[in-house]
């Protein structure tokens, strides 16, 4: 039986070779998405921890989920950036702007489904989705 | 050895990261942008700190250690000025 080698024995060296080549390439999108995400957070109102952990937990979420085709989209058709320099800048943007833009989407998209009359204000909402 | 360092690092970066998070709930849009950005960054940079040596095999030292060391004193020391809310001189609207 071959003796085990201490490289092979430490649970450091377990977590680096299975986590190592899946988190690496995308551990810039995931730093650009929780920093845009924590910047958003910054700029809302406070509500109780657990909905500002879940609203974190969203954005972070939300970016991950539209940054590659968003990437793929500036880099192969638009404006032809490297997709590895663009994919963390769309994801920080995304973080960042995305409560903003569904601010602005939803009740664009409401309005023309038939469900609110045109101009009419949207109640307002915090962030674990209560109505202030 | 080493194996402590990491993980003494990974616990000083968790706790940054959560002084941070504290404080980052704690903001609204009269706030500072400058402010803002810098804890959301800091926030940011204490996670993948924590994770760095089993993600990206960039181990801990005793510098490094250091560091998170004195800026997690700083953020225990300074977290009295933000027990009643965002301090005054970070409001945009202090007028």
């Amino acid at each position: 039986m071959a003796e085990p080698s201490s490289s092979s024995s430490g649970l450091l060296y377990l977590f680096v070779v299975l986590l190592g080549p899946v988190v690496g390439p995308h551990a810039f999108v995931l730093f650009g998405a929780t920093l845009g995400g924590a910047t958003a957070l910054a700029k809302t109102r406070p509500t109780g921890r657990f909905g500002d952990i879940l609203f974190l937990a969203r954005v972070i979420g939300i970016a991950l989920l539209f940054t590659m085709p968003a990437a793929h989209f500036l880099s192969g058709t638009f404006i032809g950036l490297p997709i590895d320099f663009a994919m963390p800048c769309v994801a920080y943007t995304i973080g960042w702007k995305w409560d903003q833009l569904t601010e602005k989407a939803w009740p664009w998209i409401l309005e023309r489904l038939g469900f609110r009359k045109p101009g009419q204000k949207p109640e307002e909402v915090t962030r674990d989705g209560g109505h202030e | 050895m080493n194996d402590a360092i990491d993980v003494l690092q990974a616990i000083e970066a968790l706790c940054l990261a959560y002084t941070c998070f504290c404080r980052l709930v704690k903001m609204d849009d009269t706030t500072l942008p400058a402010i803002q950005h810098t804890f959301a960054l800091m926030f940011t940079v204490s996670l993948a700190m924590a994770f760095a040596p089993w993600v990206f095999a960039m181990h801990a030292t005793p510098m490094s250690l250091g560091f998170a060391s004195a800026v997690l004193l700083m953020q225990a020391v300074t977290a009295t000025l933000w027990r009643d809310g965002l301090p005054h001189c970070y409001r945009s609207d202090k007028g």
